[in-house]
């Protein structure tokens, strides 16, 4: 699929040739991520330990309170960044596990700041942990250890970059049951850190519930994670004779990518461009050519796009050919709020964070496809970073011990 | 609330308003009914404090994490420690519990033997027979802290007052520069004066409100629904930097430094024989470094001059103070934790070095948020650990 056979780009007659354009990295978002969980109870506990991290493929369903903090390393060398990494295990393990925090005693302050109760409830906790590039630049001595691939956020030709919101070295994605459980969890991590890492940029996310039922809706209103990769599939950790470094082996690449979703512009867009721009149904989330949510879409049996387009964000996102198949990545996608704008807009989006074992192959890939899709005029990807995601933890050790080893 | 509150920000005792009784207290504690139990533990028990005795009902137990339950079945007011023997190092120290009143308190009790001590009014009255703890804990034991005393402090008092009245002398001579470079209007020469003045300012370890309406006038504190020039009672070393950076005349800016040398004069007057709150201490060594984070390092107390490293650096030197003198009963109770919080100090310093030269600073604007975060860190990890010094060293509560 060629950018320029796409069709019905609403802007393109004040465009021109604007076609060509590479876009919306963020769109790969809007039409997908797993449905999320709901109701696992302020007991639901996910180990820490595991060949892999949690927040990827545990729990299957995103909970539904996250945020993605993202910070600055202020280490200023190979110790310090291990420290860090030490600490943050340390505090990971008791927060995920839960139960009531070690009294600190008459000499010193509180052992925990109390927004959990006395009992703090694991609540569905979750703590991700990656490293942006800047953990493999020369302060710490680890650049023959850097990941493949692992570089800034590529930008995109129609993203509108603001700095604000782009970098960072390390990613804490914390996701839990509810916000308090996700405010305690980065304000007791940040208090056990805090000369090594200092924060950078952070965002809020949500997942709303099925509304009425199955995949729950994002901003545009429309049911967004249907389709997603299984872990069988083999797409998302990295594995060994992938060529990237032995340390990495059972992590994933974390591309964070924040989109702002032009609400107000797309409310004044009929239902039916709405549903042709994305290739599904507003009200059932069905693709065009089926009738209920988890139909699968023939693209084969309607190769000219009559029924489905072919610039169509779930067509262009997956087409579902055997060339595009290795392409496919794990999304968890999470809806922000941030108010207003200066133009009186809500300044409304999705937190797109997938998953992936080749950020080129997969992440990269998808977004080219995507150039120029129609929905391009109505999202504006902002900011984020890449990330290596860290094995898992198993026994007594601690996330990134590998790197140090 | 705000009355404890002010209370934590004054240095200096005078009066009622600055002298915690029990019974004040007693009444803001009767808040703690509506506190949810904690989650039942494996071993709880509940602890009587009557006019009889104190701490009846905790019997022998096995060494780990306990939950008591303490109820004061007396009629006063009552503050509860948990002690253990020999020497009384306290475990934990409850609120002052009115007269009716139950709350929950959690340690992990190591091997040994233990006691409740009941206070009223800050006087210990009674302590219970003591019960035997036996076994192994798995995880740490709470740490048992000797109780710190007035006199003790005291003499941390007498140094730091020392180390005062030494620091503000050497304001006289920069004011006297700063008035003059303000006679011959020389507002280049009078910023410098004014940067010196403003750090041996920051040096005294003067958090506001410190020295009360004196220390006030000296830093000069901004009524903030008045412009600065319509606001007669900002004054001071606030309002002199306010001025040097927005056009003020030079021959205003020298009034203000009169009147400001004045009011050093007569604080170092009064310095040597200022009756502190015997707590305060203890409070000051953290809440210098609070300050400069919430107040400096966020530009919100700037006039105008930018200069919140320098003076970050001039807090440094006054934490760096405020702890010597408390460095006796800290390392009673902590051996090695003015070491450890020294490190944090130079950390701080190390992350200063490179926005000046000598005592010409980068601006909080023109750093870069790598600059800015580097110091941020530094004083944050600095106040983590500084934030154990009230701990350590707090007063019973009414003893001050």
């Amino acid at each position: 699929m060629s950018p320029e056979s796409i069709p019905s780009r609403r802007r393109d007659f004040l465009r021109g040739a604007l076609t060509t354009g590479t876009a919306a990295a963020a769109a790969a978002a809007i039409a997908a991520a797993a449905p999320p969980a709901h109701a696992v109870g302020a007991t639901a506990a996910f180990p820490f330990e595991g060949e892999h991290q949690a927040g990827v493929y545990l729990p299957a369903k995103p909970q539904a309170a996250s945020t993605f903090a993202v910070f600055a390393l202020t280490a200023t060398d190979k110790a310090g960044l291990k420290a860090l990494l030490q600490a943050v295990t340390d505090r990971v393990r008791i927060l995920t596990a839960g139960g009531t925090p070690t009294p600190a005693g008459s000499g010193a302050p509180p052992a925990d700041s109390g927004v959990l109760g006395p009992a703090m409830p694991s609540d569905g906790l979750t703590v991700t942990v990656g490293l942006g590039h800047g953990a493999f630049d020369s302060r710490f001595g680890l650049a023959s250890m850097k990941p493949q691939g692992l570089g800034p956020l590529r930008i995109f030709p129609d993203d509108v970059a603001d700095p604000a919101w782009l970098g960072g070295d390390v990613l804490l994605q914390i996701c839990a049951n509810s916000p308090d459980t996700v405010h305690h969890a980065l304000r007791d991590i940040t208090r056990h850190t805090r000369a090594w890492i200092q924060p950078q940029w952070q965002i809020n996310g949500f997942v709303s519930p099925p509304r009425p039922s199955g995949t729950p809706r994002n901003l545009f209103g429309y049911k967004d994670g249907i389709a997603n990769p299984s872990e069988p599939d083999g797409l998302v950790w990295i594995t060994p004779g992938s060529g990237q470094p032995e340390w990495a082996v059972g992590g994933t690449f974390i591309v964070v990518r924040l989109i702002r979703m032009l609400v107000e512009f797309w409310d004044r867009v009929s239902v039916n461009e709405q549903n042709t721009m994305i290739g599904r149904r507003r009200d059932s989330g069905a693709p065009l050519d089926g009738s209920l949510e988890r139909d699968t879409p023939q693209y084969a049996k309607d190769p000219n796009g009559v029924v489905i387009p072919l610039a169509a964000h779930i067509r262009l996102a997956n087409p579902r050919t055997p060339a595009s198949d290795g392409t496919r990545l794990l999304r968890r996608g999470y809806n922000y709020v941030l108010g207003q704008d200066p133009t009186g807009n809500q300044n409304v989006g999705l937190i797109f964070a997938c998953y992936q074992a080749n950020i080129q192959k997969q992440f990269e890939a998808v977004q080219e496809r995507l150039a120029g899709e129609p929905m391009t005029d109505y999202i504006q990807a902002f900011g984020g970073q890449y990330f290596i995601g860290l094995p898992g933890v198993t026994g007594n050790g601690f996330l990134g011990a590998g790197l140090f080893s | 609330m705000n009355q404890e509150v002010t209370l934590r920000r004054q240095w200096i005792a005078t009066g009622v308003a600055v002298v915690a009784s029990a019974a004040v207290i007693a009444i803001a504690a009767t808040g703690a009914r509506s506190e949810p139990p904690a989650t039942p533990e494996q071993s709880t028990a509940v602890v009587s404090v009557s006019d009889a005795a104190c701490g009846s009902g905790a019997g022998a137990r096995s060494a780990g994490p306990v939950t008591f339950t303490l109820r004061n079945d007396s009629k006063w007011p009552t503050e509860v420690y948990l002690v253990k023997q020999p020497g009384l190092g306290t475990l934990f120290r409850s609120v002052i519990l009115g007269p009716g009143v139950s709350l929950n308190e959690r340690a992990v009790l190591g091997p040994g033997s233990y006691s409740f001590q009941c206070l009223q009014g800050g006087q210990v009255r009674s302590i219970s027979l003591p019960f035997a703890v036996t076994g192994e804990v798995s995880s740490d034991d709470t740490p048992a802290i000797k109780q710190a005393s007035s006199g003790e402090l005291q003499q941390s008092n007498n140094l730091y007052l020392r180390y005062a009245s030494q620091t503000l002398g050497t304001m006289a001579p920069q004011l006297r520069g700063l008035t003059a470079a303000l006679a011959s209007g020389n507002l280049a020469s009078a910023r410098l004066y004014w940067l010196d003045a403003r750090q041996t300012w920051a040096g005294l370890g003067a958090a506001y409100g410190s020295f009360g309406d004196a220390g006030d006038n000296i830093q000069g504190v901004r009524n903030p629904a008045l412009a600065p020039a319509n606001d007669p009672a900002f004054t001071g070393l606030g309002r002199i930097e306010y001025g040097l950076y927005h056009r003020d005349s030079a021959q205003a800016l020298k009034e203000a430094a009169v009147k400001l040398d004045k009011d050093v004069a007569a604080l170092a007057g009064q310095l040597r024989t200022l009756p502190l709150v015997p707590g305060s201490l203890p409070l000051r060594a953290h809440e210098i470094l609070e300050d400069t984070l919430r107040d400096t390092l966020s530009g919100q107390d700037d006039q105008g001059a930018g200069m919140a490293f320098a003076i970050t650096s001039a807090d440094v030197l006054a934490t760096r103070a405020t702890v010597a003198d408390l460095a006796g009963p800290l390392e009673s109770r902590r051996p090695g934790i003015t070491a450890t919080i020294n490190t944090t100090l130079d950390a701080v310093n190390t992350a200063l070095a490179p926005l000046h030269r000598n005592n010409s600073w980068i601006t909080l604007a023109d750093a870069t948020p790598s600059q800015r975060r580097s110091v941020n860190a530094a004083v944050s990890s600095a106040l983590e650990a500084l934030a154990d010094i009230p701990q350590l060293l707090a007063l019973p509560q009414g003893s001050e």
